[in-house]
This record gives C-alpha cells, structure tokens and sequence, in this order.
C-alpha cells in the first residue's frame, strides 16, 4: 500500500519544479499515475503536474508540431494535428500503449520520463527527431530526445520536469511507421522498432531507424540508416532492406530475461526493421503518407 | 405449460452486481476490525528458528504478531474435499518450517493496512537455511532431502519416507504386450506449465466473535461446509462454534476449493476477540495461491494400420510444490478424465507427483483434464501424422461412443473406490460435425499477409458431473404465504451462476415463475450441507436436490389439495403459478400457501439430499483457426468454436458463458500463462505485466454450439458444463499451430520465442 503523506498540485511547470524541491522528504511528479500505482515508489509527497498547463498540442505555421507532456495517450490517438502528423505515425504508435483506459489517463511525458527501455512512446518520436523541452524554476532547456534517456528508468532530467516534446515540420512529411512486437495483445514490449523515410529527388534522405527494449535506453541504429540513406527507392530494394535489417539487429544490444532471451529480440530485430523498411518504401512509391497500419 | 427450464431467465443476482451493492466478502466492515497481514518466507527451504517482533509491534496501529510458537501444530490439508479427504494431512497453520518461497512466517495485525505492512518489514527472523530441491525429477530421486519429516497419518504420500505425494498405478489389460503386436508404436513428451487462475476477486476473509461466542466467518470461498469442519479441527473448538458465510463470490475457478486465509483471520479473531480480515494482493496469489499443477507426460500409443488404437499408456509426473493439496486427485483426473475419450482394450496409466520447494499446487477448473486433454490431443495428431491417417478420421474411429463403459473408471475413484461408468447420452458424433463445419474444416482460409501460414486444429474432450459416489448436496424448500418459495442450498455460487440455475430447477418443478423462488446460498447456519462448487457437480448434483425437495414439496400440497377436493393427487397439475384438477377446480399457488397455513396449519416444507452414483460426462469438440507469423513466431487465434453437450441447457446464456469463459482461459494455458519459477523457487512474474492472461483484445471470434442431449441420471437431463470446455483450447490451438508451421510444441504456453525456436530447429534440421 502507497504511504503517501501529501499530494501537491502544480500550477506551471515552474511551480511544480518548485513543489518538488520544497520537501520535505523525497517527492515524485505524478501526471496519469499508471506506472506510480504500478510500482508505487518510496516517496512522501507527490507533485501533480496535470494542472499545470503543459497537456496542450500545437502546431506552429511553420508546421512544427509541440506535444504537451501532460497530454494522455489517447489524445494523441485521437487529436487530427498528431493523426496528420507523418501519416499518423505517433497517433498509432500511442494507440498500441495499453489499453484504452489506460489510455484514457496515462500521458506521454509519464511514458518517457518512466524512461523503461521497452517505454512505447519513445521509438516513434526519436525517429521523427523529436526534441525535448525540460524546465526548471528559472529556465527551460531543450535536447534530443534520443539524448534524453540515460539508462534504464533513468533520464537527464534530475529534478525537473519535461514539459513536452516538439517535432520538425520536415519529420512530418516522411513516411514513418512504427511496431511493437508483443507477447499478448496487451503486453509491454518485447521489441519496438520505429522507421521513418524522407525523400529527396527520389532518393532516401533522412533515414531514421530507432529502437525499443533492445538496448538500456531506445537507441538510432545509424549504420543501418546509414546503408540506406540516397537509395533510389524506386529500384529493386530487396537485398538493400535485408541488409539494412541485419545491420540493424547487429546494432542493438538486448539482454536475456524471462520475456525473451537476447536472440530472439536480435532476430526480431531484424525482422520487424525489414518489414518497416519495406512498408515505408512501398508509401513512398505510392506516392507518400501510408499511414501507419 | 410452465417453462423455465432451458430459458435466458434474469441472472438472480444481476441487479444488485450491476448497482454495485455491498455483496461481496470486503464489502462488510465489521466495527473495530483489524488489518492482518503475512510475513512470507524469502527462503525456498529454511527453519524458522526465531521470531522477533519488538520493532514491529512498536508501530503505533499494531496489535499482533504471531508466528508457530503462538498455534499449535494440528496436522491438516487444505484442500476443500469431502471428509475423509484424498489429500494427504501434511500441513500446520504456522509451519517450523518454510518450505517454498511465500510460505507463511509471521501474520500481524493491525489497526490500519499501512501499519501492518510497515510492521512487515520490522520483523526479525532467525532462518536455518536448508537445501532446496525445485526440481521434480532430484525431489523424487533423493531420500535424504525430505520436503516433509512428518508421516502423513493417513498414509496418502509418503511424507517422512520420500517426496513422493502421490502415486497411482493402474493397468486395463496389458499394454507392454499389447504394443508388441501393434503395427505402430508413437511415444511422445508433453510438458505443462504451472499456472494461476486469476480470479478477479482475490482472496479474502473476515472473522470474528459474536455476542454468543461463535467464530463468525465471511469469506470468498466454494467450500462453505468443508471449511467449517476443516476450521473446527485446526482451531480446535467444535464445528457447532463456527459459522461460515458465503457472500457474493467474484471467481474461484478451483483456487478457493480450498482453506487459504480463513485459517489465520479465525485464529487471530478468537484471539484478539476483534474482527480480522485478510486479502491477497495480486502478488500473493502468484506466489502463495494455488496453482495448477506442471506435469510432464509421456504418452505412449500403439496402433494398428487401419488407426484401431490398441493400447495407451500415459505416465505423469507432476509438482505439486510445497503441500500436497489435490495432488492425488488431480493427477488422478489427468488419466481418468481423459484416456476414456479412445477406451482401448489396454489402458496403464501412472502418475508420480512429487513433493517439491516450489510454490503450491492444488485445484483449478478442469482439475487436471486440462494437461492430459493437452497430452492425448497433442499426441492423436501425432500418431496420426506417423500413420499417415486423417487426424480427424482417427478421432471419430476410436472416440468413446454412446453405450460405451469407461474403461478405467472401475479402477479410479475420486477418494472412493471407483463405479463403473456408462455413457447413457452423448451428442459428441453431432458436436463434431457442426463444430467442423462452423471451423471450415477441409478449406482452410487464406493467410492475411504474406509471412503468415494459417491452419486448423481440433481436440476432443470429456469431463464429469460431479465425484461419482462422494459429492452430494441439500436442498430445502419452504412455502411462503404469498405463493413464493425459500429454497435454501449449500451449493455456493461463486459467479458462474448456480443459483439462477437451481432457482430455474426449483421453479419449474413447483410450476410457479422463476421470480417467486428466493434463493440463500450458503450459510452453514442456515442452508443445508453441500460440499460446494467444484468437479462440475452443481447442476447435476445439488440441481438434483432441489428437484427432490420441490417435488416434494409438490406431493405435500398435492396431498393436501387431495383431500379438500377428495381427488387423486397424482392428478392434479402444477403449472403457472396454479394447480388444477383434472375437472377444472384450481387454486392460484398464493391461495393454496393460504390455505396450508392458515386453514390446514401446516408449514409445506421439504429438504432433500441428492447423490449420484454415476458422473455422467459432458463431452466437447473444440476447433482452433490460427495464424502463425512464420518470422516472428506469433500466434493469432482467428476463430474458435466450441460443441458442447452439457446434457439439457438449463440456463443458454449462462451455459454459453461458462464455454467462452473456459475458452478464454485455455487461451490463455496454450499461448502466454506460466508462472515462471527459477531454479531456487522464486516466482519471476507475481504480476499481470508479466503472468499473461487473455484480455478482451486477445480473443478471436468465438462459435459456441450447445449440442443438448438428455442425460438419464440428471436433473431435467442435465449434465455439468463448468469444465471440459476448458480442455480443449491448448490443444487445439498448439495443433493448429503444427498444421499452420509444420512444427510442434510440446510445450506450452506456445510464445512467440518457443514457436520462432522450434521453427529454427526444423529449419536446421
């Protein structure tokens, strides 16, 4: 049972940082609450960050797109600013987090901030070279998300809070999908596999391959992308997707557990890159955003 | 004509679950009551030398703790079984020594649920670390390592001798000689997991000491009555001193056929002279809950040409983990429950159940059918693969038939030596028919994606209704003035619905609307016995007391009616709400109750007791549609249809609910559930992120036929529906797979990595 002595609400990302510090005794921000009841933690004191207005979603006119941090799951499924965004990629990718009343509280800065290597959201969003928006009493600070995590429910945020993410409008115009591979329909991740594809002149540009619960944080696999980057995508792709997966598998570094053991995850590594890869190029020749199925 | 029988009357208890009314166990807060909770062994195997509770009842809000100096250790079983009980009496309240990982050490209590668990962790324990053995194969093997020092005094294992909690060995002809002649022998190893049935209501108890004295109990349970005798002899003081409630009850599924918590929370009452409740968390069923038991199975099939099986062998063994609860019983259904279904002339079945530091294994729905059902449908494919005969042509050519005697059931008893059984009905001929037909059996669907493979498997299943010769149950039935009537039973619904059902019976034997029957069930104070909701035996069992006691009941005012009218009261009839006489006289039931109390000054009022000697089975075939991801190793139950023949459907909703809830769970035993137990005893997955059961996302389109016959010995034709449905799932599903990837798993749960492994053994090979 959770011995919790205070509940704290924020009314700003600068007054929950505050709230935080104050003590006494050691505090947790809570946002959804899905993971904290899960595992609730050793802590005297909680700050609520729901209240403090960093649920919103926008765009700015150049098309960037800013996801709150508070903002739950199934609003990113829902909302037509993240459907429209890379053909819906970050709306499917939050639509295979739990089920839909965990949608219904959980939100994406509690997903990312959890910081577990299998964390669902974090694949798709490094793929779209997402950036993170991190504030602190007098400041706010902003890094790649890839950047973010630092290990296993760990991150660089310290005592501060992640106020939200935000995508390039370039991200959104590249085809991206993203799988999650599952023991049950309802399952943490085993393994979690992002694409995203830009194009330019008919050529891969912007090759983005990240993955999920393979390694102590989400990770790029970059000499994958790499062997893919200015691939006349309208040639006969077979063999250089095939290569482009196994490079990826080697680029990983899972750990055996009693979910799955190492090989496995490795193989499905390359697995689930390979079909990416392969859906991703067949959008692209059709003519851009597939969606993501 | 009155009809109740065989409709979809209003769920007796829907009302008030849908309100949300305070029915169930920890609804009820009993002034002053005290939170307990148990400090559990982190030692597979270690004497608990010493206790020190100082810090911990220095918490402000603990009351006590106590541990095995404080409870005398009176030799039992937990298992929820008819007295004398099949199981072997090799456990204490508060055991001198753990002997898995979880088993009790210390229970507190205390004012608040925060100040028992802080109190937890204050506790000092003095641990004798010993060697422990968690593998079944060494425990069977070494003699110098007991699990058990103490003899079992009723000499049911062999606790103080070996590890040995239970062995059976019985032989139908002669099966060594008979494979000799055979022109195709097919050996094969299964294996099982152990897994938790996952009620959504965990357990949980209360007790405590009224103004007259008496220990009231308020628990989850299926086992009312035998847990009032069982609570009598642990705390020493008379069954006439106890009273057991049975409230609502939000799933058993078999894990509440047996003493979990009440143990604890009726000491600690009579001790502290306060209410005590206990509940499970999520974690503790995991780990300190029963199981079902893990098993490996090498089935040995000999057959002739033309697929005429002659002899079967099956050899279990089997971890009952800990305490020997069931561990007979249910191994003994792996064989009597399944080898039946292809009565050869020669049947040897033998089991080795072993005593072990894993965590505890005892009853769960299907009672052991389920890993023998897996084994024999695993292996019938096998063999007929091997024989290259139709996997499904060699079902229908050996399966037991209508007329046919079980071959083994002479020789097996459930507790009691065994009665001859007969098939006097079975539907299982048409059940496959239609059950092949829905499938698409012989037309396989294309696969939806290119690296999918799909395919079709199907298993044959039988069960019981009931223990033959041992289960039985009560039934009263009092008319009321209005024409409405109290039935009374100790058949415990725990959810699956038996007292709509026994209401149903009770309804249309008197000829009155379902509405005007008022059913309590269970009370020991108030209703009479039954030894409660297990071995699917309370449709056929206590549905056939209350059939009795409301016949009657009938023949009682009958009798009376007689005389008023002068006429035969074999003539008149009871029909809705009415009885009438064959030249038109008739009274409204409410004016015959009138005239009974008021004029005749008698109470009608029967009770009955009903007992079968026969456990006629249900029967199912069960078909799987799935598709295999042949990188990934996935599996995608596309389809399952389920043909059933429970005998008459007394209630079709409730009836098709207990197949797809069976479904459900099976797939979840072929696919993702196992309790995941290291090599030192310790649970790696107490928790649904990790313990895999089915959700709503997992099932596939479900085809339930009920395939209704009329059972000779049951009430109103009925037979049992609560288990077999069970069975069939991980069979059928792991033979699908094997007919989708050409690969088979001898080993379930079938997980995508076990699948994408065997797929790379063939590969290789």
């Amino acid at each position: 049972m959770w011995d919790l002595k205070e509940y704290r609400y924020a009314s700003s990302p600068e007054d929950a940082v505050a709230l935080l510090r104050k003590g006494p005794g050691r505090g947790m921000f809570i946002a959804g609450g899905t993971d904290l009841l899960l595992f609730p933690p050793a802590c005297d004191f909680v700050v609520d960050v729901s209240r403090a207005g960093i649920d919103r979603l926008a765009a700015t006119p150049d098309g960037d797109l800013f996801l709150g941090a508070a903002a739950t799951l199934h609003t990113l499924t829902t909302d037509p600013l993240v459907t429209g965004f890379a053909g819906g990629a970050v709306s499917h990718a939050a639509a295979h987090c739990g089920n839909r009343p965990v949608r219904s509280t959980a939100t994406l800065g509690g997903n990312l901030c959890n910081a577990l290597p299998s964390a669902d959201m974090a694949p798709v969003l490094i793929a779209l070279d997402a950036t993170c928006y991190i504030a602190d009493v007098d400041n706010q600070e902003s890094i790649p998300l890839v950047d973010f995590f630092t290990g296993p429910r760990r991150t660089v945020l310290g005592d501060r809070l992640l106020v939200g993410v935000a995508l390039p409008a370039e991200a959104g115009r590249r085809v991206c999908r993203s799988r999650k591979l599952t023991r049950s329909a309802e399952d943490i991740s085993l393994v979690q596999v992002a694409v995203a594809l830009g194009m330019e002149g008919g050529r891969l540009d912007q090759v983005r391959i990240a993955l999920g619960a393979v390694a102590p944080v989400p990770l790029r696999a970059g000499l994958a992308e790499t062997a893919l980057t200015d691939l006349d995508y309208h040639s006969d792709c077979t063999a250089a997707v095939a290569d482009a997966a196994e490079i990826a598998a080697g680029e990983c570094d899972p750990i055996s557990d009693h979910r799955a053991s190492a090989e496995y995850r490795r193989d499905m590594v390359r697995v689930l890159t390979g079909r990416l890869i392969a859906e991703c190029l067949d959008d692209l020749r059709r003519g851009g955003n597939g969606g993501a199925a | 004509m009155n009809k109740v029988v065989g409709t979809n009357v209003t769920k007796i208890d829907a009302v008030k679950l849908a309100r949300g009314e305070p029915v169930f166990t920890d609804d009820h807060r009993p002034p002053g009551m005290l939170y307990a909770k148990v400090l559990r062994s982190p030692h597979a195997h270690a004497r608990i030398l010493e206790v020190d509770a100082t810090a911990a009842l220095a918490v402000d809000g603990v009351v006590d703790v106590i541990w095995h100096r404080d409870t005398r250790p009176i030799l039992h079983t937990r298992a929820g079984q008819s007295y004398p009980e099949p199981s072997p009496y090799d456990t204490v309240m508060m055991p001198e020594k753990a002997r898995f990982i979880g088993d009790r050490v210390a229970v507190v209590a205390a004012e608040t649920l925060i100040a028992a668990e802080r109190a937890l962790d204050l506790i000092e324990v003095k641990y004798e670390v010993l060697e422990a053995v968690t593998d079944m194969d060494e425990a069977l093997r070494r003699t110098d390592l007991l699990i058990h020092e103490t003899p079992d005094p009723r000499g049911i294992s062999q606790a103080g001798r070996s590890n040995l909690a239970a062995h059976i060995d019985k032989q139908v002809g002669d099966v060594d000689a008979a494979l000799k002649t055979c022109d195709l022998v097919v050996e094969r190893t299964y294996f099982l997991p152990k897994v938790q049935a996952s009620h959504i209501e965990p357990h949980v108890s209360m007790a405590w000491v009224d103004e007259d004295d008496r220990l009231i109990v308020r628990t989850s349970t299926q086992i009312p009555f035998h847990l009032r005798r069982m609570l009598a002899r642990i705390l020493e003081i008379p069954e006439a001193r106890i009273r057991v409630i049975k409230p609502r009850v939000g799933g058993g599924f078999g894990d509440k056929q047996e003493l979990v918590v009440e143990d604890l929370v009726s000491f600690l009452a009579l001790r502290l002279r306060r209410p005590v409740r206990l509940e499970f968390t999520r974690h503790e069923e995991l780990v300190a809950a029963r199981l079902r038991h893990s098993q490996r199975i090498v089935m040995t099939t000999g057959v002739m040409k033309d697929g005429t099986i002659v002899a079967n062998r099956m050899h279990v063994t089997a971890d009952t983990g800990a305490y020997g609860s069931h561990a007979l019983t249910v191994q003994g259904n792996t064989g009597q429950k399944v080898l039946p279904m292809y009565p050869a002339k020669n049947i040897h079945f033998i089991v080795d159940c072993a005593y072990t530091n894993n965590p505890i294994s005892g009853a769960f729905r299907g009672y052991g059918a389920p890993q023998g059902c897996f084994a024999l449908e695993c292996h019938i494919d096998e063999v007929a693969r091997e024989l290259g005969m139709d996997r499904l042509e060699l079902r229908k050519k050996n399966h037991i038939r209508l007329g046919d005697t079980d071959p083994l059931s002479a020789k097996l008893g459930e507790g009691k030596e065994g009665l001859v059984r007969v098939v006097h009905s079975t539907s299982l001929e048409e059940c496959i028919v239609r059950g092949c037909e829905a499938i698409g059996w012989g037309d396989k669907r294309p696969p939806t994606q290119p690296y999918f493979k799909r395919g079709l498997g199907m298993a044959l299943a039988m069960q019981g209704s009931g223990i033959a010769g041992v289960d039985w149950g009560g039934a009263t039935v009092k008319l009321n003035d209005d024409g409405s009537v109290n039935l009374t039973v100790g058949a415990t619904d725990i959810g699956q619905g038996s007292d709509t059902v026994l209401a149903q019976l009770c309804a249309e034997e008197l000829g009155i609307p379902y509405d005007k029957v008022l059913i309590l069930s269970s009370d020991t104070d108030f209703t009479p016995f039954d030894v409660g909701a297990y071995a699917s035996s309370t449709t056929y069992v206590s549905g056939g007391a209350v059939v009795k006691a409301a016949r009657r009941l009938r023949e009682q005012l009958a009798g009376l009616l007689g005389t008023k009218w002068e006429c035969d009261p074999g003539d008149l009839v009871f029909s809705e709400g009415s009885v009438t006489e064959p030249r038109g006289r008739s009274m409204t039931m409410q004016d015959v109750a009138l005239f009974a109390l008021y004029e005749a000054k008698i109470q009608p009022m029967a009770t009955e007791s009903h007992m079968s000697n026969e456990s006629p089975p249900p029967f199912a075939a069960q078909f799987a549609d799935v598709e295999v991801d042949t990188e990934t190793g996935q599996v995608f139950v596309r389809k399952f249809v389920s043909a059933v023949d429970c005998g008459t459907v007394v209630h079709p909703r409730l009836a098709e609910g207990q197949v797809e809830g069976a479904v459900a769970q099976g797939l979840g035993y072929a696919l993702w559930e196992e309790v995941l137990v290291d090599r030192a005893g310790k649970v790696l997955n107490p928790h649904f992120l990790d313990y895999k059961i089915a959700t709503a996302l997992d099932m596939p389109e479900l085809v339930t036929f009920l395939v209704e016959t009329s059972e000779p010995s049951g009430p109103y034709g009925a037979k049992a529906a609560g288990e077999v449905p069970i069975d069939g799932p991980a069979p059928a599903i792991v033979n699908a797979i094997c007919d989708a990837v050409g690969v088979r798993c001898y080993r379930i749960p079938a997980t995508p990595e076990r699948v994408w492994r065997a797929m790379k053994e063939q590969e290789s090979s």
